[in-house]
């Protein structure tokens, strides 16, 4: 992977066509919806495979669920996670380098209403998921219940949400550059 | 022209970034399907278990029907087509096609056969899908494992009606003389619903699950006495 030199040469055709702007505009609507959905689908799926091998290395001493049923399931959430890796993270990749060009060569398409909700959504649900992550490490810890395992739990989680939740943040800093 | 030159380098620059970070997050998430794929094993080899665990299950349908037809018949089929199936493919392996080796051993004893692609006789089961029938762990490749007739089916089978018994009392005791017929019945002293009879009488047999079935509906004695192999005294 390069980087692609000409990306400020090659404005997409159909931003200087007027006539066209609706449906562009319903296009990359289009395109941002399924690259967030594509995120999410595929960092479900990696904390998913995360857990599972923290829990395959670091077992918690604590839990006294049938091991039995337990790694059943959790193999078969695991085939799971891997078959939405498998399908959504090309998507995602794709789609990102794709709106990550066409954003770089004409900034204004950052203004389009579609990628600022689902950045403000990402931002909530990213927000709210390692608010609640620390919670519960800060109430398993004053309950006497916190385990190496469950702190590599919380630091995966953190990684991961805290991780998706600074690059958009990042990103909407950036836009208000851009817009100022 | 150098604002524009410089505004080049930026965005040159910025997707330079972009590559290096889906470049990283492609690692991860390579590292993450090599993890995945390590835990679940490969395809194929859950497409063998998978095919294992239905010759189990069609194993464990077919000692049902040999139980069923040794129950009637009180004797073990000489072999699976004796057990009358309108579907052959029940008791024949899927990828092979040809019948689950069977053979009997003595009266009551017999083994059945397959050949697996795998084993489910690990130690360590939380690494395999616990098998659906205990009695069915089965090393990889062909293996025959021996089974028995239940014991309550045993009793029911070695069972034969005896005919009923004139006692004639003495005639010293100068009493009326009543006749006592006595009958051996699975169902025993207590078999005096009507279901229980119906059903012998039907030619049911009154069979272990029928008499019990039935006379558990008509108190807990009645199904103490099903269970064995007890007096019925019938006086006329």
């Amino acid at each position: 992977m390069t980087p692609d030199n000409s990306v400020s040469n090659n404005l997409p055709p159909f931003l200087t066509n007027s006539s066209s702007q609706n449906h562009i505009s319903l296009w990359l609507t289009f395109e941002y919806v399924i690259l967030f959905i594509a995120l999410y689908a595929s960092t479900i799926s990696l904390a998913g495979i995360t857990s599972h091998a923290i829990d395959q290395f670091i077992p918690d001493s604590t839990n006294l669920t049938n091991i039995i049923y337990q790694s059943e399931f959790e193999r078969g959430m695991l085939r799971g996670y891997i078959a939405t890796i498998i399908v959504f993270y090309p998507v995602f990749s794709l789609l990102f380098l794709h709106l990550k060009k066409l954003e770089l060569a004409n900034p204004q398409l950052k203004s389009i209403k579609a990628r600022k909700m689902c950045i403000y959504i990402t931002l909530i649900v990213t927000f709210l998921i390692t608010a609640a992550n620390i919670t519960s490490t800060l109430y398993g810890f004053l309950a006497g219940t916190t385990t190496s395992n469950s702190l590599l739990h919380f630091i995966a989680t953190l990684f991961i949400s805290g991780g998706v939740f600074v690059y958009y943040l990042w990103q909407v800093k950036d836009d208000r550059k851009i817009n100022a | 022209m150098s604002i524009i030159f410089g505004k080049l380098k930026m965005t040159e620059k910025l997707m330079r970034n972009t590559y290096i970070t889906i470049t990283i997050l492609t690692i991860i998430y390579l590292a993450a399907l090599f993890y995945g794929f390590s835990q679940i094993g490969s395809p194929f080899e859950a497409r063998h278990v998978k095919v294992d665990e239905n010759r189990v299950r069609k194993l464990h349908n077919i000692k049902s029907l040999i139980e069923n037809y040794y129950s009637t018949h009180r004797i073990l089929p000489q072999n699976l087509s004796d057990l009358n199936i309108t579907d052959q493919a029940s008791i024949k392996d899927d990828v092979t096609n040809q019948f689950y080796n069977y053979q009997s051993v003595d009266l009551d004893s017999y083994q059945l056969c397959a050949t697996f692609d795998t084993s489910n006789q690990k130690k360590d089961l939380s690494a395999y899908p616990p098998p659906s029938f205990p009695s069915f762990l089965h090393p990889k490749g062909y293996y025959c494992s021996d089974m028995e007739i239940p014991e309550y089916l045993k009793i029911k089978s070695n069972f034969q009606p005896i005919p009923p018994i004139q006692i004639t009392p003495t005639p010293a005791l100068f009493l009326p003389t009543p006749t006592i017929k006595i009958y051996f019945s699975p169902c025993g002293k207590y078999k005096t619903t009507k279901e229980c009879d119906s059903a012998y009488l039907d030619g049911l047999q009154c069979s272990w699950y029928a008499c019990k079935y039935v006379c558990l509906t008509t108190g807990t004695d009645a199904a103490e006495v099903c269970s064995g192999n007890t007096l019925k005294v019938v006086t006329e």
